[in-house]
């Protein structure tokens, strides 16, 4: 009655009219489960999970890898910028304590009634039995043998050798370094002599004379190196033995000699400033 | 010589800032026995005069002194040599404090001899002597050693360039 090809079309066309009446229907009762679909999706999901488990285990692997390696890139740079900054930070406080130490000059520089020439310590001396630095200033400088080198905590020691650009000198604390000195308080005279690491004697001083732990010694002017007044050190210890006529006084300097960095060259008064007495 | 100069440098300046300036022992006195041990007399006598020069330049002690330590030194190794196998290498401790003793013992004289007023042996200068006695025992073996081999790799490496120079 229908030829072959007549029963096809109505065949697809009735197909999909019941797909689209069953699409109608089921999609009015969505939220109903349907049992099959449990079945399969109890079957499925757990395969989905690991398969999603492990796609998201590799993503993490790959994700943390590329994070790792920025991480590491920013690590290294704040590691670099952390270390600029401290660099940074250790030059300010180095400034600063120069700059402190360098005030101190100036204001000794201004309060001294002689020219003087700033200087800085740039070698020591290589044998521990010798107490010796070596300053970048000589003779090109104004410098002589024989000034006085200080530092605005008391003396330093004096210049012994020198050349165009640099100058030798035998620091306070060496074992030939003698300076005329006496008792601030009581005036008694005596001999600094570097004698240890770290401190002096005070010779010479006869039994009489007043002296007490605690008393300040300074230059007495008479030794023709150091103007007078200038600050020595601290007396520290006094023995006064039962035989011979002197006391044994032991001083320590004000300067800190291991730490010396910057002292200042004390030029001779100008002959206009010894005539006016300054 | 070049070698010389850098301990020096770095012995007035670097080394008192790491607070090794009077218990570390002079290292030149390793340089002087190695020349002793090692090298020709001719050669090791100029540099020993001009490193004892520049140390005498830099010292506050009497003009020479190191000069005649190094050259004491020295004399004393080669005059070794005759009686003693001294490049074994555990005899180096011994020859190494020999040197250090030497060395304070000429200034130990040479500051209480030399100078016009009398002057006082403290305390701390037999610990300081015993400090540098105990460095060098336990670090100049090791300096000889590695003095000789960089002495060698440069003497190889100057030949070399020497040779490679007569070919062009």
């Amino acid at each position: 009655m229908f030829s072959r090809k007549t029963v096809v079309i109505l065949g697809v066309i009735i197909f999909i009219a019941a797909n689209i009446f069953f699409l109608t229907v089921s999609s009015r009762n969505r939220t109903s489960s349907f049992l099959p679909y449990r079945i399969s999706l109890s079957l499925v999901a757990p395969l989905q999970e690991i398969v999603i488990r492990w796609i998201r285990f590799n993503e993490n692997i790959w994700n943390h890898y590329f994070y790792l390696v920025t991480a590491a890139k920013e690590n290294k740079q704040i590691k670099k910028a952390l270390a600029d900054a401290e660099a940074k930070l250790n030059q300010y406080e180095e400034l600063t304590l120069a700059n402190q130490r360098l005030r101190r000059l100036l204001d000794f520089k201004k309060a001294t009634p002689r020219e003087v020439i700033a200087a800085e310590v740039i070698s020591r001396d290589p044998s521990p039995w010798f107490k010796t630095v070596v300053i970048n200033k000589g003779k090109n400088n104004g410098v002589e043998k024989g000034y006085p080198v200080v530092m605005s905590e008391g003396i330093v020691g004096q210049i012994i050798e020198i050349s165009n650009s640099y100058a030798k000198v035998l620091l306070l604390i060496d074992r030939n370094s003698a300076v005329d000195g006496v008792v601030q308080r009581s005036r008694a005279r005596g001999v600094v002599k570097g004698a240890a690491e770290t401190q002096c004697m005070f010779e010479y001083l006869l039994r009489k004379h007043d002296v007490h732990v605690g008393d300040m010694i300074v230059t007495s002017g008479l030794d023709g190196v150091y103007p007078k007044g200038l600050s020595i050190g601290k007396v520290v210890t006094v023995d006064r033995p039962h035989a011979g006529i002197f006391q044994q006084v032991s001083v320590a300097p004000f300067v800190d000699f291991e730490k010396l960095e910057e002292v200042v060259v004390m030029l001779p008064p100008l002959m206009q400033d010894m005539e006016t007495g300054r | 010589m070049g070698l010389g100069m850098l301990v020096i440098i770095l012995q007035t300046t670097v080394f008192h800032r790491l607070g090794l300036s009077t218990g570390f022992y002079d290292l030149l006195i390793v340089q002087i026995i190695y020349l002793g041990l090692y090298r020709p007399l001719r050669e090791s006598l100029i540099i020993i005069g001009m490193i004892g020069f520049a140390m005498d330049s830099l010292t506050g002690g009497p003009y020479g002194l190191y000069l005649t330590t190094y050259f004491w030194i020295f004399a004393g190794v080669r005059w070794s040599m005759a009686y003693f196998h001294l490049s074994n290498t555990l005899i180096f401790p011994f020859v190494v404090a020999f040197g250090v003793i030497v060395e304070n013992l000429i200034h130990l004289v040479g500051t209480v001899s030399f100078e016009a007023a009398p002057v006082s042996i403290a305390r701390t200068d037999f610990r300081t002597v015993i400090l540098q006695l105990l460095w060098s025992v336990l670090t100049g073996p090791l300096v000889l050693i590695l003095l000789n081999k960089l002495y060698r790799h440069s003497e190889k490496w100057f030949l070399r360039v020497l040779a490679t120079g007569r070919e062009n």
